[in-house]
């Protein structure tokens, strides 16, 4: 029991958002392990080895989760794009304006497609044609399971990936180390893709005209201020 | 086909067989090695965690150890992309065990072994 309690004090170490996920797995088997030593000296061994286990793992989380959002990683449209993609999860206020947004509890598949499309018209255009990026959002007005959330007044509290979202960026991530590249609005699309059964994944396969171009090895040049 | 890291090719044959929950990998793995490969829960679930993002394994819903059901417990299963991943390490090691066997190698750290 004292045991346990230790275990999760040590685990407030970890980033918040692997605890969220990893928490009570951990602590159960560590219990499991526990259980399992029933000599005082098996227990010492335990909690030895679980120091290192410890000692060694804590950092490579925030390492991971440094590398992910190292400014080299993304390129700059990318990284707009989920920077757009977590606008379009809250909503904002310009001044008076209010931009219709679609609102969510977290940066859903399809927030991050709208992002992406926003930020990279030209390829938008080349896509899914002239319009097509607004025939998206329609749709995913129309389709969307989530009610909108109530406004906030300020973007800057992004709210979290889903696990969708997360995903989606992973393969982005490895679709671009493939082709020894930064990550670009292009890989952001391919991986949202590979989530086949999401509502985003559909509309762009309903949607697009031609989806090689996904697979061009040129990004069209970046404009627009940096974020 | 990438090289997969130990830790990560150890959890995929843990789970060729069947699907199963962080502490039965762990055992699996222990078992299988001897006691020489001990991955404690930090080094486990980080594994887990990039190898759910990489695809090469799932979460499933089934508990199929019901006497260990407990709702903590996370379940895992590989998937086509880690059976496919695993097969592949299996022959890059298994074609430096050839190598290790054409050089003696191989029977020279075994010979070593019999005389210590």
């Amino acid at each position: 029991m004292i045991s346990e309690v230790l275990y999760r004090i040590l685990l407030k170490a970890y980033p918040a958002r692997y605890r969220h996920n990893y928490e009570e797995a951990m602590v159960q088997c560590f219990c499991d392990q526990l259980r399992a030593a029933d000599t005082s000296g098996k227990q010492f061994r335990l909690w030895f080895r679980t120091m290192i286990d410890f000692v060694l793992n804590v950092p490579a989380r925030y390492l991971e989760i440094q590398l992910r959002t190292a400014p080299g990683f993304y390129s700059e449209r990318a990284r707009r794009a989920i920077w757009m993609a977590g606008l379009e999860a809250g909503s904002s206020l310009q001044g008076n304006v209010e931009i219709p947004l679609l609102g969510g509890e977290e940066i859903g598949l399809e927030h991050l497609l709208l992002g992406t499309l926003r930020n990279d018209q030209e390829l938008a255009n080349v896509l899914l044609g002239a319009h097509g990026t607004e025939t998206i959002a329609r749709s995913i007005h129309a389709q969307r399971a989530h009610p909108r959330r109530s406004l906030r007044p300020h973007y800057r509290d992004r709210p979290p990936l889903s696990e969708g979202c997360k995903k989606a960026l992973a393969k982005a991530a490895q679709e671009a180390q493939d082709s020894n590249t930064r990550v670009s609005s292009r890989q952001i699309l391919l991986g949202i893709l590979h989530q086949d059964s999401s509502l985003a994944a559909r509309l762009i396969r309903e949607n697009a005209l031609d989806l090689s171009c996904l697979r061009s090895s040129s990004d069209p040049p970046a404009a627009g201020p940096e974020v | 086909m990438e090289t997969l890291t130990p830790a990560v090719f150890h959890i995929l044959l843990a789970l060729a067989d069947r699907d199963r929950h962080g502490y039965g990998i762990m055992q699996e793995i222990e078992e299988r090695t001897d006691q020489q490969v001990r991955m404690g829960p930090g080094t486990l679930y980080g594994t887990l965690k990039r190898m759910l993002e990489s695809s090469l394994i799932e979460e499933c819903d089934e508990r199929v150890d019901p006497d260990l059901s407990d709702e903590r417990r996370r379940y895992y299963r590989i998937t086509k992309k880690g059976r496919r991943a695993a097969a592949a390490e299996a022959e890059r090691l298994q074609a430096l065990v050839r190598i290790a066997r054409a050089k003696s190698v191989l029977r020279s750290a075994w010979l070593g072994r019999e005389r210590g």
